[in-house]
């Protein structure tokens, strides 16, 4: 058996917290409101809440950024997701809310354990040192990054969810992460997941380009 | 000798040759080895082998049962002999990156024995913090599988 083929995609539209639809194979992945990330030139980018507020949606220029002020009272989640290609698209339903179908992965084929979602330093997949990694003593010493499991349902909301809850984590590595299906294999099927990044008021001031990467097992 | 990795299917790795490449992280530097070089190698009882491709299209699902020993060969020149056992199941462990990076971290080779599942993790990289070095082999065991997927591989 070869590699499964990994399909990334984010929800960009508008009007519907809806699944994605995609089926692999000559399927085309932008479709029902989702589009495709494609790696290695597509970023996804955390942005909003500082001096221009919130950037313009759905779409904006290539290159917008709007540095978030850290907060001095509260902790505050990140506003705003971009994925950013030949411009910036909102994932519109990415963030701390109660959409289901935020972010999405396709695995074309078979992976013979389940697809964790885990959160680098970098592309050598082998440190965990970045503050946003690491915490703070008022973030608890977790992560910032917060993700959650949504393909079986919507995230909790009592208000709010975090890495604490079920199916949730803080990620940092291997030791904080998150199954996206749940089982021990994955064959030709669509897995959703949201996340958000919280800022504390401990933090430092950083711009900073962790990876998000998919760890998983096949023949 | 330089290998043309097409589609940059692996734009993490620096100065990939014949037997390696390089990962420099922020905090760390990994060796790896080649991917498209490494293979599985099944022996079969009239003598005839069967060759894996790389680890990306490993080829182990199309080989046949009956298979007599079973072998690794890694681009770094390491040869990992996994003792004759009733089937086997090997499963490479990758991470792929949302920027497109790509790293190997092991192959585990599921040995199926009388009572148990013995687990041969060949390590695939080494870095500047873990004791693992490329070729080594972390052994573990599990409990038999309940269900038996058509990728073991029984020997004769």
């Amino acid at each position: 058996m070869a590699e499964p083929i990994i399909t990334f995609a984010f929800n960009h539209d508008s009007a519907g917290d809806t699944p994605w639809g995609y089926i692999g194979g000559g399927d085309n992945p932008n479709k029902n409101g989702f589009r495709k990330i494609t790696p290695s030139t597509d970023l996804l980018v955390f942005t909003g809440g500082g001096i221009l507020g919130l950037l313009p949606t759905p779409t904006c220029a290539s290159g917008t950024r709007d540095a978030t002020i850290r907060p001095s009272s509260a902790s505050y989640p990140i506003p705003q997701t971009y994925v950013e290609s030949d411009m910036m698209y909102i994932a519109q339903f990415v963030g701390h809310n109660a959409y289901r179908y935020a972010m999405a992965v396709y695995v074309d084929g078979t992976a013979t354990s389940d697809i964790y979602l885990e959160a680098w330093d970098d592309n050598s997949f082998s440190t965990t040192n970045l503050e946003i990694l690491v915490g703070t003593a008022n973030s608890g010493n977790n992560s910032f990054i917060n993700a959650i499991r949504t393909t079986y349902s919507a995230p909790p909301w009592g208000p709010g969810w975090s890495g604490s809850d079920s199916a949730a984590a803080y990620l940092r590595g291997t030791s904080n992460r998150i199954g996206l299906n749940n089982s021990s294999t994955v064959t030709d099927t669509a897995m959703y997941y949201n996340i958000y990044i919280r800022l504390e008021t401990d933090c430092s001031t950083f711009h900073v380009f962790p990876v998000l990467g998919f760890r998983y097992l096949y023949t | 000798m330089r290998i043309d990795i097409s589609g940059d299917s692996l734009p993490n790795f620096k100065n990939l040759n014949g037997v390696d490449g390089v990962i420099y992280g922020r905090y760390n530097k990994v060796n790896s080895v080649n991917p498209y070089k490494c293979r599985f190698v099944a022996v079969y009882p009239d003598g005839k082998e069967i060759f894996g491709i790389n680890l990306f299209t490993t080829g182990w699902d199309e080989i046949p049962n009956g298979l007599n020993g079973l072998r690794y060969e890694l681009s770094t020149g390491h040869i990992i002999q996994i003792p004759k056992y009733k089937a086997y199941m090997p499963q490479i462990e990758v991470s792929f990156g949302m920027d497109g990076s790509r790293i190997f971290h092991f192959i585990n080779v599921h040995c199926m024995a009388e009572k148990e599942v013995v687990i041969y993790k060949i390590v695939l990289r080494e870095d500047q913090l873990s004791p693992q070095k490329i070729g080594d082999i972390i052994m573990s065991k599990q409990a038999l599988p309940e269900i038996v997927c058509k990728s073991w591989k029984y020997t004769s």
